[in-house]
């Protein structure tokens, strides 16, 4: 019901964004590269960073609307969902195995608060059991021409886990189930190192000017393994999704930016407009 | 230079240890209250403790109310006496006996959360912050807050049913975050009233930590079930059926700060 009133919401959206598009389309490049609107709106993902829990359907009820709760289904290890627009407001995350009916009981992981404007990942992490849900606020800009990024730790191999980036030194042995604040960096092509004892790794990875990045520590066979999402990327007024470019991650990738095919759209509908008119008026200098 | 620091310091403990010895004196033979005052006063506390703190809490207490607190079945694993030269550091709780602990609890307990007797044979009861004084009291601030608005927005809840006292005691902050989350978890499925809110913490500034709720009607078992299968620190110290269709759910002390807004790491 839920994700059916979001698709309502987000297609309303869409006909606002478009009807305006008819009259402003030579802005529309411009709007797209500014900063999330704050408004009355928050942004809230889930991510499933926990090797050993199964998949499971993560619920985020509303204090104050638990009939109306935020439902994500299926989320596997590595899954990164896209976000969601909820209300500015306090919610409870609860968890149910994969499928188990929603009237099962559930397990009250967390509860937070939405800001308006701002944008939230849960990320389950851990042990299972001892699976818990940890709330980090995702920063949804850059400064003007550069990127920032920061680091979740959670491996549950290696403990305490150093980060580079190129020179910069994002995390100092880094604790499990902690994370940095947000470092400013030149974008660009770059190589990620990981430091914990008796390992070392590195990755190349690229990151956009204008755009904000996780990089998750992870486990995997051979040792580390790192997803790096994109928290934000000059985005509309929502933030970006999904795992961010360079290397791997195991979540979906995010769609694009719509603007182009919003600008596309726009364009076609103007052009159809133009047409019909011009057809119009034909019409009439034919009467 | 190095005498002088030396002597200096073998003059703070011994000024430590007299004071740690009138404490106790005071405490077992009562300056301020007779005797059995006195003995009431710890017998009070140590089953209050026993009922209503943390089982996996570690209680920092006077030496000479650790063998009391031991004695209501408190393990003595989880008491650690306090010496003459160390604080509470390590505790989540700290009992004191008596007003000249007073300097204790205010270097690292800020937060009284209950006081038995008076005078010279009182025993309070205090949270220990593990981040300090400073930091404690920037996190009250923000929970009371949270609380508050918490509160608020489950007032506006379609499934739950306050009485005009419960809605005043949400709106001023003063209900437990792990019962504000449980009840707004537990009204994703039953809708029921909330008809009494309790608090068992003599002499401490109020915050509700056990809530009655009735008319769950068939639900109950599976609320009870559901209640029962939560993950610290949702996990209730005790809950209980009441009546036909009610439940009493009570969380342990001390109560956490900031799970209702739990960040991780700075952010923006």
């Amino acid at each position: 019901m839920r994700f059916f009133r979001l698709r309502l919401a987000r297609l309303a959206a869409m006909a606002t964004v478009l009807g305006s598009m008819l009259g402003l389309i030579a802005v529309a490049a411009p709007a797209a590269s500014a900063a999330p609107a704050g408004g009355t709106t928050g942004w809230i993902r889930i991510a499933h960073l926990s090797p050993q829990a199964p998949a499971m359907d993560m619920y985020v009820y509303p204090f104050g609307d638990p009939g109306s709760p935020t439902v994500l289904k299926d989320v596997r290890y590595g899954n990164v969902s896209r976000y969601v627009s909820v209300t500015p407001g306090q919610y409870s995350v609860a968890m149910r195995g994969f499928g188990a009916p929603a009237t099962s009981k559930p397990a009250l992981t967390t509860s937070f608060m939405v800001t308006a404007g701002g944008a939230f990942t849960l990320a389950a992490l851990g042990p299972d059991p001892g699976l818990r849900t940890e709330v980090l606020k995702d920063q949804l800009n850059a400064p003007s021409g550069q990127a920032v990024v920061r680091v979740l730790q959670a491996s549950l191999k290696q403990h305490r886990v150093t980060v580079s980036y190129g020179t910069n030194v994002l995390a100092q042995q880094l604790a499990f189930g902690s994370a940095t604040s947000y470092t400013a960096v030149v974008p660009g092509a770059q190589t990620v190192k990981f430091t914990a004892p008796g390992e070392q790794a590195s990755q190349a990875v690229t990151v956009t000017a204008d755009s904000a990045h996780t990089f998750v520590v992870l486990d995997n066979p051979a040792g580390f393994k790192v997803t790096a999402l994109t928290d934000s990327s000059g985005s509309l007024a929502m933030p970006e999704g999904g795992v961010a470019a360079g290397f791997g991650g195991t979540a979906p990738h995010p769609a694009g930016s719509p603007a182009p095919w919003l600008a596309m759209i726009g364009a076609g509908a103007l052009l159809a407009g133009a047409a019909l008119v011009r057809l119009r008026s034909g019409t009439s200098s034919a009467r | 230079m190095v005498l002088a620091g030396a002597a200096a310091i073998a003059w703070w403990l011994t000024a430590v240890q007299t004071s740690t010895a009138t404490r106790t004196a005071a405490g077992g033979t009562g300056t301020a209250g007779t005797t059995a005052a006195v003995a009431r006063a710890r017998a009070e506390a140590a089953a209050w403790i026993a009922g209503q703190v943390s089982a996996s809490a570690i209680i920092a207490c006077d030496p000479g109310l650790c063998p009391v607190l031991q004695d209501r079945g408190i393990a003595p694993g989880r008491l650690m006496p306090l010496r003459a030269a160390g604080g509470p550091l390590g505790a989540d709780v700290l009992v004191t006996a008596g007003s000249v602990d007073g300097p204790l609890a205010t270097r690292y307990a800020p937060a009284r959360i209950a006081s038995f007797g008076t005078g010279g044979g009182q025993v309070e009861v205090f949270a220990v912050p593990p981040g300090g004084m400073a930091a404690y009291q920037t996190a009250l601030r923000a929970d009371l807050a949270a609380r508050r608005s918490a509160g608020s927005q489950l007032l506006r809840n379609p499934r739950i049913r306050f009485t005009g006292t419960g809605a005043a005691e949400l709106r001023a902050g003063r209900v437990d975050t792990r019962l504000l989350a449980t009840l707004a978890v537990l009204a994703s499925q039953y809708s029921f009233q909330v008809s009494a809110l309790g608090d068992a913490a003599p002499g401490a500034p109020v915050l509700f930590r056990e809530v009655v709720i009735t008319g769950i009607g068939p639900g109950r078992s599976g609320a009870l079930a559901m209640v029962h299968g939560q993950e610290p620190p949702y996990v209730p110290a005790h809950v209980t059926a009441v009546g036909q269709t009610g439940l009493s759910i009570e969380f342990a002390l001390p109560s956490p700060l900031g799970l209702l807004s739990p960040v991780l790491g700075a952010g923006q």
